[in-house]
């Protein structure tokens, strides 16, 4: 694969991963059953 | 209710921790349900199929465990609501199954009289009578099903006895609810129930006449010993400690060999390009770095397996409850803040074992302050430095000494002040702490349970920190020079920038540019710190570690601010320690904080005052040490 594909391809994953964290930041949060700062995992 | 003609009847398993409820529904469903319970993590409802005798499908739900129905913590209000059938998609439970440990049935029966006050029907599933009858207690299943006016299966569920029984009283018909007697005997319904349970064990599980020193007692007489139960207690977890700390370091090799492996055959298939760089030296060496730890994880959850399921957790516990209270917190919080010295990771998710939600969250909170190993390379580099001499005397063990020190007593501090500002707890915590007799550990629970941790840390490495380190790279990548020479790159790329332009920021602290960039790679991981500073100051990487130290301790000798002055002065070394001690310099401790704590709000806040704190005890020693002429 040439540098140019490469400069291309990695590119395109940073671009990717950007908008994957943004769509998880912007996507409404499910709540918990516990509902409200009592310390539990999802 | 369901409608028994068409759905599934719902079986609802309750009980109070430790009572064998999951063990229980694993052994009706087959289900690979972790064992434990962690109040605030396993509120959820887990539901399951089983069948009866005559292959009628039923849904079996598992409750999280708990002491009573009075709502005041997420695991009762859950189970409540569950019995209600107002969790989402549920209905009310065709049936309850009241899982008791015989053993303890004075403080278990509490919680069954109370589904039975809800007029919902029942089974009492009366678990461990192995345990009991050892204790010479004499059980009459017969006559306490009479009493309480519900069907009482004797079984072991961890041996699978009693479970054909059980299904047995599962099928149709289904006993009715019983009436609640006691209910109407006094005003106070607490003291009747009291009442009803202490006439009830002197007629179905008596006592024997004189106490029988059981095993557990003998074994207790040592380990809960003023002296020699600590004795025991700081050689039981020296050896987790050690095991974490150096044995883990053989399976680490392992995947550092890996890791390079896979480096090398990805520069052996493409040739000299971002891709190339992208793969090498952002994923694998991101995602790589943080599955370093698996071994460490899995021995720790390994060794939390065996002490808690052979009861010896309870007894450390117990023992640390007064030092740790120091600190407003639990015994349970000793063990994930000992094992925070040699990560904050596995420190971290071990606080699943603190009852209560916000001594949990405080433990969360302070974990990253016990000094872990990856802050090792950075002290290796500058406490020589600060001292001036070779690496590994007696004066730096010292220095070192007083870093883990100071590092564990100003957590306390923050621990005692954070836990007040949360408030007393609800839920009983620490103050019902209970003594299980010792048992022989479940292996297949404790494997589970490391198989679910490290699945979890797995997840985590594949999701997260796969997408921080592909971003990391990109800010070291990013804009591209066109000079080969790798201190050119990264002095110009976003990072290198950021580095120059808070300059202005981390001057008062002591540091120029350079160190100010390094510390912002740092942040990834606290060891990256001395790979940048290596590339911002021109030294070639080797085999030789702490040759390559020695190297790039000579050149920030040599380093001078443009006026002439040294950058390198005693005081910068020791803000610069200081930094590292408290700043919050791990993006994988931050991933697994806001999983644990269920909230990135709390990781963030968590990450903000770390390194607030660290930027100003670095800010004051600094300035106040210029004042005073060092």
């Amino acid at each position: 694969m040439n540098s140019d594909w490469q400069t291309f391809l990695a590119a395109a994953v940073v671009v990717s991963t950007l908008v994957v964290f943004a769509v998880r930041l912007a996507r409404p949060k499910k709540k918990s059953g516990c509902r409200k700062n009592c310390g539990c995992g999802k | 209710m369901s409608n028994a003609s068409e759905a599934p009847s719902i079986i609802a398993l309750i009980g109070n921790p430790n009572a064998g409820k999951t063990t229980l529904f694993n052994a009706l469903t087959g289900a690979n349900q972790r064992v434990g319970n962690y109040s605030g993590v396993t509120v959820e409802v887990k539901s399951g199929e089983t069948f009866t005798p005559h292959g009628r499908k039923l849904r079996v739900l598992d409750l999280p465990g708990c002491y009573s129905l009075r709502a005041s913590s997420p695991d009762e209000k859950v189970a409540l609501d569950a019995l209600n059938g107002l969790l989402p998609g549920e209905s009310i439970p065709d049936l309850v199954v009241c899982v008791v440990d015989a053993s303890n049935l004075e403080r278990h029966l509490q919680l069954t009289l109370q589904v039975i006050e809800l007029g919902l029907p029942c089974v009492l599933a009366l678990n461990m009578v192995d345990v009991a009858e050892r204790t010479g207690l004499r059980l009459d299943p017969a006559k306490l099903s009479e009493e309480l006016g519900i069907p009482v299966v004797p079984m072991q569920a961890n041996a699978r006895r009693g479970i054909v029984e059980l299904k047995q009283a599962l099928r149709f018909p289904r006993p009715h609810a019983s009436e609640a007697d006691w209910s109407h005997e006094t005003s106070d319904l607490e003291t009747s129930r009291r009442a009803f349970i202490a006439r009830l064990c002197e007629l179905a599980a008596r006592r024997p006449e004189a106490h029988q020193q059981t095993l557990s007692d003998k074994i207790d007489a040592v380990l809960l010993h003023p002296l020699y139960g600590w004795i025991a207690m700081m050689l039981i977890f020296f050896t987790v400690f050690w095991a974490i700390f150096s044995f883990a370091q053989i399976p680490m090799g392992w995947i550092k060999s890996g890791q390079d492996a896979l480096s090398t055959w990805i520069g052996s298939i493409l040739q000299e390009g971002d891709l190339r760089s992208l793969l090498a030296d952002g994923v694998v060496t991101g995602v790589g770095g943080v599955v370093t730890f698996l071994p460490q994880i899995i021995l720790l959850f390994l060794f939390i397996g065996l002490l808690e399921s052979s009861g010896y957790m309870a007894r450390a516990a117990y023992l640390m409850d007064a030092v740790m209270a120091k600190a407003g917190l639990s015994g349970k919080s000793f063990l994930p803040l000992f094992s925070s010295f040699a990560c904050a990771i596995p420190g971290v998710m071990a606080t699943r074992t603190i009852d209560s939600a916000k001594d949990r969250l405080v433990t969360i909170f302070i974990a990253p302050w016990m000094s872990c190993s990856a802050r090792l390379p950075v002290y290796f580099l500058i406490v020589p430095l600060l001292l001036q001499s070779k690496e590994g005397t007696w004066k730096q063990a010292l220095v070192l000494f007083g870093i883990y020190a100071l590092g564990t007593l100003s957590a306390f501090v923050v621990a005692r002040v954070l836990r007040g500002r949360l408030g007393e707890d609800i839920t009983p915590g620490h103050f019902l702490l209970e003594l299980p007799p010792y048992r022989k550990p479940q292996w297949s629970y404790i494997f589970r349970h490391v198989f679910d941790r490290a699945m979890a840390f797995v997840k985590k490495a594949g999701t997260v920190i796969l997408g921080l380190s592909i971003l990391l790279w990109a800010l070291k990548t990013y804009p591209k020079t066109p000079s080969a020479d790798k201190a050119d790159a990264l002095a110009n790329s976003a990072i290198g920038h950021i580095g120059i332009v808070i300059e202005p920021v981390v001057k008062p602290l002591g540091f120029d540019g350079r160190m100010g960039t390094a510390i912002l790679t740092a942040f990834a991981a606290r060891e990256v710190f001395v790979s940048s500073m290596s590339i911002l100051y021109r030294v070639e990487e080797s085999d030789n570690e702490e040759q390559d130290r020695s190297i790039l301790r000579d050149r920030l000798i040599e380093s001078k601010w443009p006026d002439g002055r040294p950058i390198f002065t005693p005081l910068s070394l020791i803000s610069l320690l200081l930094f590292f001690m408290y700043a919050m310099q791990c993006a994988a401790t931050t991933a697994v904080v806001a999983r644990e704590s269920g909230s990135w709000k709390w990781a963030f806040w968590q990450f903000v005052f770390m390194t607030g704190f660290a930027y100003l005890v670095s800010l004051l020693v600094f300035q106040g040490g210029k004042l005073l002429g060092f």
